[in-house]
């Protein structure tokens, strides 16, 4: 079966709900130097509210920056006119369809569409700078693979920056409520007693839990992770599968997960497989 | 909110920023101890010169101009003012009991007027003393021996009237002089002088020692030239011997060395500048007719007239606080109006010089003030590789931290919200840095007299000679304008360091930044 075959433009959806996220033509070719490497051809995907959907793929199938582009941390390819061009090696590809491969160069032909991110029905690639950082303060939490928590702060500030880059100046009128809320989330995960504590003295688990508390203190619709138990140990990572999975119910979380482990995409509601940046059916 | 909390983490708990903090401190510190001391150095300048010419003088040389006394009044009479008088003057030789020769300026002073303008009473050396000056640990003061007290309670008080009585006879009119001028006080290195007998050389190469202490006993004599009578070019010097009464120390070296005190009526007489009548002479080939034989005669003198007492200047002290060039606008203000009552008796307001301690000594003001202005240049522009410093600390610092940054973008911080991160950790920074500068230069400065004394006892270190810059005391004070502009300074040091870096934290892309490794 070859790539253009089992591509899928959009993800089907459960046919009553309208997608929280909806990800059209995606494109994204990184530069090193004079090279361009492209990582996404295309990729279309909804994802449903209260819906868990997984990526799946190896290393450097493009899942992270799938993630990061549906995050607003990075912006996709702008569209370009001459899309008839093969990107790698400018093969004229007129008269192929999106996803099928250049005679040349085996190279997927992209999607002639203009590439487009909706979260709740409005275009995250069309939004300024500010309304991005608006985007990822409120709509979005992260989780990532090395939890990237701030190693000077202490667990429970490392919960409240999320609030306080959120609020701004007006944090001083919601500290006490962002402060509890902090407290309620880290006691949710076991770690009531270690509020003071500083990164470096937690597990790795510990950490990872850390940073699902600060990825859902501002009460997101949308969660990220990447690879969320990618660092951790069998034991551990199952019980950030299954923390993640009650906050998912308790708070009615949407959530898009990037992994390369089979048995972790299992616990999602649904398992989206992504290949040398293009969507195959899962 | 996030900005302050890191920055006070950052500030806690990192060295390289205190390094940094270190250099912002050293850096405001030493150019406010260099502008201190510099500029309390020209302070102590000005107030000592004042010491001889209150805050204005006005001056007509040589001849001198009439109804001074007249010219005081108006000046007391105006607010700026607190006092005047009247002083004489003139260049003149005097002889040493030694026998050397000396160039002088003689001035002629009332001395309860003259301590009025000047304070100079407060300078006249030879005083009782019971406690020895701040540098003079071991008391080692001449002046600090009991058994001269009396002695030296007698040449204080003939310092005040300006006179000196030997042996019972009467008073006599006594000179003052600067403390340098007869080369018999030895200046130690604790701003003290103890007195020595002079030694006189004598034809045959043998030298003698002669028992003399001046305002005790010694004498000199003075030799004027004064105008010559009646508009002549002949002019017939005149010499007289007077007593001293006492020394006085300025502070300024020259004036230590050049000036004599002597009462003003008696150096008055001597250059012919008293009160006089004044009579009009014929020409050599005026005749009149005599009625009597009706052939002519030697016309007789006619038109005799007083001539007023006269003095070379009239010397003021202003208010305190007031400004030079204001004190000098009003002084001239009251002078034109004293000449228009007086017009064609005295010089003409245009002709007559008004002038301030720094109009007259400009050369030396502005030799300190550029020297001044030259070291914190210098200090400065060492100061300003403190902005590399802290550009380069935060260089590093953003480079360990960019990760950081690709979180907290990640977390939707935004990028102003980032660099503003960074120039506030840089403000923070420099305002903590300056802050503790500007505590350690005062305590430096107010202490600076006590650590040089240190400095000199454990490492034999003496950077501030009495000898040498005439000053017993380093200037310690710290003006509080200066340490608010240095203080500002370091803060804006640090911005301007923090700066590049900050702006290039901003434009990192946070996906690059979270895969930092």
């Amino acid at each position: 079966m070859t790539a253009a075959a089992t591509q899928l433009r959009v993800q089907p959806l459960p046919p009553t709900h309208t997608p929280l996220v909806r990800v059209e033509h995606l494109r994204k070719t990184y530069k090193l130097g004079r090279v361009k490497v492209p990582v996404l051809h295309g990729v279309s995907i909804d994802v449903a509210p209260n819906e868990s959907v997984a990526i799946l793929g190896a290393s450097g199938s493009g899942k992270s920056t799938l993630l990061h582009l549906v995050g607003g941390l990075d912006r996709p390819d702008r569209h370009s006119k001459n899309l008839r061009r093969c990107r790698r090696c400018g093969y004229d590809t007129a008269g192929l369809e999106p996803g099928e491969l250049c005679p040349e160069c085996a190279y997927p032909v992209p999607s002639s569409e203009r590439a487009k991110i909706f979260f709740d029905g409005r275009d995250v690639t069309a939004m300024s700078a500010a309304q991005l950082n608006r985007y990822r303060a409120r709509d979005v939490g992260f989780v990532f693979q090395f939890y990237h928590l701030l190693p000077e702060l202490s667990v429970l500030q490392n919960v409240t920056v999320g609030a306080m880059i959120r609020h701004g100046l007006a944090y001083t009128a919601n500290a006490a409520e962002a402060r509890k809320h902090a407290r309620d989330l880290l006691e949710a995960f076991g770690l009531a007693h270690r509020l003071r504590h500083r990164p470096a003295q937690l597990s790795g688990g510990e950490r990872q839990r850390v940073a699902i508390a600060r990825a859902l203190v501002n009460k997101p619709r949308l969660l990220l992770a990447d690879e969320p138990t990618g660092n951790l140990d069998a034991e551990t990572g199952a019980q950030i599968l299954d923390a993640l999975g009650d906050l998912r119910q308790k708070f009615g979380l949407t959530m898009l997960m990037v992994t390369h482990d089979p048995a972790v995409a299992q616990r999602a509601d649904r398992v989206v497989r992504l290949h040398d940046g293009v969507i195959q059916r899962a | 909110m996030y900005q302050a909390l890191l920055t006070r983490k950052y500030l806690t708990s990192k060295i390289m920023p205190l390094l940094a903090m270190v250099a912002v401190l050293l850096s405001v510190a030493t150019v406010l101890i260099t502008w201190s001391v510099m500029g309390g150095f020209l302070r102590m300048l000005l107030d000592s010169g004042r010491v001889l010419v209150g805050d204005v003088t006005i001056t007509w040389p040589a001849t001198g101009f009439a109804y001074y006394d007249e010219l005081v009044d108006d000046l007391e009479k105006d607010d700026l003012f607190v006092a005047a008088t009247p002083v004489i003057e003139y260049f003149a030789q005097i002889q040493l009991p030694d026998g050397r020769p000396t160039e002088v300026y003689v001035k002629g002073v009332d001395p309860e007027g003259f301590d009025r303008v000047t304070g100079y009473m407060a300078h006249v050396w030879w005083r009782p003393m019971t406690e020895p000056t701040s540098h003079d640990e071991h008391g080692e003061d001449w002046r600090l021996d009991p058994t001269r007290q009396g002695p030296l309670a007698q040449f204080l008080a003939n310092a005040k009237s300006m006179t000196r009585s030997d042996d019972a006879a009467p008073a006599r009119p006594a000179a003052i002089l600067g403390i340098e001028v007869t080369n018999f006080n030895q200046r130690e290195s604790a701003g003290i002088y103890t007195p020595f007998n002079p030694v006189r050389t004598l034809p045959d190469g043998t030298t003698e020692v002669l028992p003399i202490f001046m305002p005790s006993n010694g004498e000199i004599i003075l030799t004027v030239l004064p105008p010559a009578k009646g508009g002549g070019i002949v002019a017939e010097p005149v010499t007289r011997s007077i007593p001293v009464a006492n020394e006085f120390q300025s502070g300024i070296y020259e004036a230590d060395k050049n000036s004599v005190l002597v009462p003003f009526g008696w150096l008055q007489s001597l250059l012919n500048l008293g009160e006089a009548r004044r009579v009009t002479r014929p020409g050599m080939f005026d005749n009149v007719i005599d009625p009597a034989t009706g052939e002519p005669i030697p016309a007789p003198v006619s038109g005799e007239t007083i001539s007023p007492a006269r003095a070379t200047s009239v010397i003021a002290r202003a208010r305190d606080g007031a400004n030079p060039d204001e004190i000098r606008k009003r002084a001239s203000e009251i002078y034109a109006a004293f000449a228009k009552r007086h017009a064609g008796e005295v010089p003409s307001a245009s002709a007559i010089d008004v002038a301030t301690w720094e109009d007259l000594n400009r050369t030396l003001v502005a030799a300190v003030k550029k020297e001044t202005g030259l070291v914190l240049f210098i200090f400065g522009i060492i100061c300003f590789t403190t902005v590399f410093l802290v550009l380069a600390i935060f260089w590093a610092m953003i480079n360990e931290k960019t990760r950081d940054i690709g979180i907290l973008r990640a977390l939707g911080a935004s990028v102003n919200g980032v660099a503003g991160m960074w120039l506030s950790y840089g403000f923070a920074l420099g305002l903590v840095g300056s802050v503790l500068g500007v505590v350690a230069a005062t305590l430096i400065v107010h202490n600076i007299n006590a650590i040089h004394t240190w400095l000199g006892k454990t490492f034999g270190l003496v950077i501030w000679d009495p000898r040498v810059y005439y000053f017993v005391e380093i200037p310690s004070k710290v003006v509080p304008v200066n340490a608010l502009v240095i203080l500002l300074a370091g803060v804006a040091t640090c911005l301007l360091g923090a700066a590049i870096p900050a702006f290039r934290s901003a434009r990192m892309d946070p996906v690059k930044s979270l895969r930092f490794e």
